[in-house]
């Protein structure tokens, strides 16, 4: 769990991921935040997906993205990691868990599994 | 000694892997053109691409990270996708130029058209890819790449005029063919000053574990491999300027540019000629689907490495195998290897600074760099070259679509 103050922009916002093996697994696509009435709002996980990454540069973007995304993984939303999950390891966030168990890796597992090893039998 | 190997191996790869359709077309025509009057083209491209391969190395070897992962970081994800669509769309069609390079050195050979050699070149590449390793592609092809030094054989064979030369190297103005002029030189710019080249050199850093150590080896590898990449460059422009320019022929396909060592060495000489062209481009089309594939893998956050089993980096080794293909269905499409190579070269100058001043950003930036920021020199030298390449290739460009 993160414990000091983070810039949220400058300090999680497009970094590295690494899983529990340290191995690479994806960027901090999006922050989600609760607003709470009369509270300051709470970041409560991190988004990691091209969807997500899409969604910040157009709409029509991410719109086209997600369709692909389905169509390739099918994935029906970008995958959340719970905020209280995440800790820095070196300049990385990191989560503990394997990245191969999450849907983060879908399409590098599918291509794996589907195309590389069917390949070599 | 280990480093002065290093130096060594590292300045001798450089100059192989230096020339590519692109650098022999531009200079080729250059030199056919308008003699010696462009030298100076080449030796503003030159001296822009050392002082940027010197730079991405510091950066690696200084920070550890790769640029891709230090764009998307610094200047955030919709940035990074600007920078990465605009790189990847020229650099796709210089990829297309490469394999077709490669395909026309085997036409000459054998004189099998040379639409049937495109996906035979782009499978072997491919082999290369998923097979090999960054050593063997970094020095083993580099190596091989030596063979370009045949231009350098075939130009001072020619006799050429020296003062000439020299008086080639100071910039001037067109005395006819303004617009071709002009777009000649952007092309050579862009021939020189390729993206794909720093960006390959500095993932390079980052796979064989660079770190401040390396700051001298990679000032001397930058400095040294880089010059005599750009003497070859002048090489093929001086051979132009002698073979092709008196007898009135400009640059209209292949055949026209293995006259640059038939003319002096005979038989031999076109021998070499098809050796060096294929091996330069092959090589040219190693760096740059690794270099894209690296842009996208380091930037997305994915497992990356060309020293990594292709099932452990499976997204990395898809996107070289998809821009492998998107390269060679550009020349099966019927796009002409020599426009294509022009039209390329150019786009990448007026393309330059969407790259490089992000790149310079990074470079100047202390939490990066430490106490190896960027002097004003290199800055400066870096910041004028690529803005001048651009304006003239937007300026140029249209002039040269409009008058052919």
């Amino acid at each position: 769990m993160i414990s000091r103050p983070v810039h949220l922009v400058a300090d999680v916002l497009d970094e590295q991921l690494v899983d529990a093996t340290h191995r690479n697994a994806g960027r901090v696509d999006g922050v989600i935040a609760a607003v709470r009435a009369g509270h300051p709002p709470r970041v409560v996980a991190i988004e990691v997906g091209a969807v997500t990454l899409a969604a910040r540069v157009s709409r029509h973007l991410a719109a086209w993205v997600a369709r692909v995304d389905r169509r390739l993984t099918g994935r029906r939303a970008p995958v959340r990691i719970p905020w209280d999950a995440l800790r820095y390891r070196d300049r990385y966030l990191q989560f503990d868990a394997d990245v191969d168990a999450t849907p983060i890796n879908a399409l590098e597992q599918w291509l794996r599994v589907r195309v590389i090893d069917r390949g070599r039998r | 000694m280990k480093r002065v190997l290093q130096i060594a191996l590292g300045i001798v790869t450089s100059v192989g892997g230096f020339l590519e359709i692109g650098s022999i077309a531009t200079a080729a025509q250059a030199g056919a053109g308008f003699g010696y009057r462009l030298a100076w083209s080449v030796v503003v491209g030159t001296a822009c691409i050392a002082f940027l391969v010197e730079m991405s190395g510091r950066f690696a070897a200084c920070s550890g990270r790769t640029i891709p992962d230090a764009l998307r970081e610094r200047f955030g994800g919709p940035v990074y996708l600007a920078i990465v669509t605009v790189m990847v769309c020229v650099s796709l069609l210089v990829l297309g130029a490469e394999i077709g390079g490669s395909a026309a050195a085997l036409q000459l050979g054998t004189g099998i058209p040379l639409r049937w050699w495109v996906a035979p070149i782009a499978v072997v590449a491919w082999l290369i890819l998923w097979r090999g390793t960054f050593g063997l592609i970094e020095n083993g092809v580099s190596l091989l790449g030596l063979v370009t030094v045949v231009f350098v054989v075939a130009a001072i064979s020619g006799g050429p005029d020296y003062g000439a030369l020299a008086r080639g190297l100071v910039p001037r103005l067109p005395d006819h063919k303004p617009a071709h002029y002009w777009f000649v030189a952007v092309s050579v710019l862009g021939a020189s000053i390729s993206p794909y080249l720093y960006y390959f050199y500095s993932s390079g850093a980052i796979e064989d574990k660079w770190d401040v150590s390396y700051l001298g080896v990679n000032r001397w590898v930058a400095g040294i491999g880089m010059g005599f990449g750009g003497f070859l460059s002048v090489a093929v422009l001086v051979s132009a300027a002698i073979v092709l320019k008196p007898a009135g022929i400009d640059v209209q396909g292949y055949r026209d540019l293995s006259r640059l060592t038939t003319a002096v060495l005979g038989r031999p000489g076109f021998w070499l000629f098809v050796a060096a062209l294929g091996i330069a481009c092959l090589g040219a089309t190693l760096e740059i689907s690794l270099a894209l594939a690296y842009l996208l893998a380091q930037g997305l956050g994915w497992e990356w490495g060309e020293d990594l089993e292709p099932r452990r980096s499976a997204r990395f080794s898809l996107t070289y195998t998809v821009i492998i293909a998107i390269g060679a269905f550009i020349v099966l499409a019927g796009a002409d290897p020599l426009k294509l190579t022009n039209i390329s070269m150019a786009l990448t100058a007026a393309s330059l600074p969407v790259g490089v001043l992000p790149f310079l950003v990074l470079m100047n930036d202390r939490k990066y760099l430490g106490d190896h920021t960027n002097g004003p020199l290199g800055n400066a030298v870096v910041l004028v070259i690529s803005i001048l390449a651009m304006v003239l290739g937007v300026i140029s460009i249209p002039l040269q679509v409009a008058g052919s």
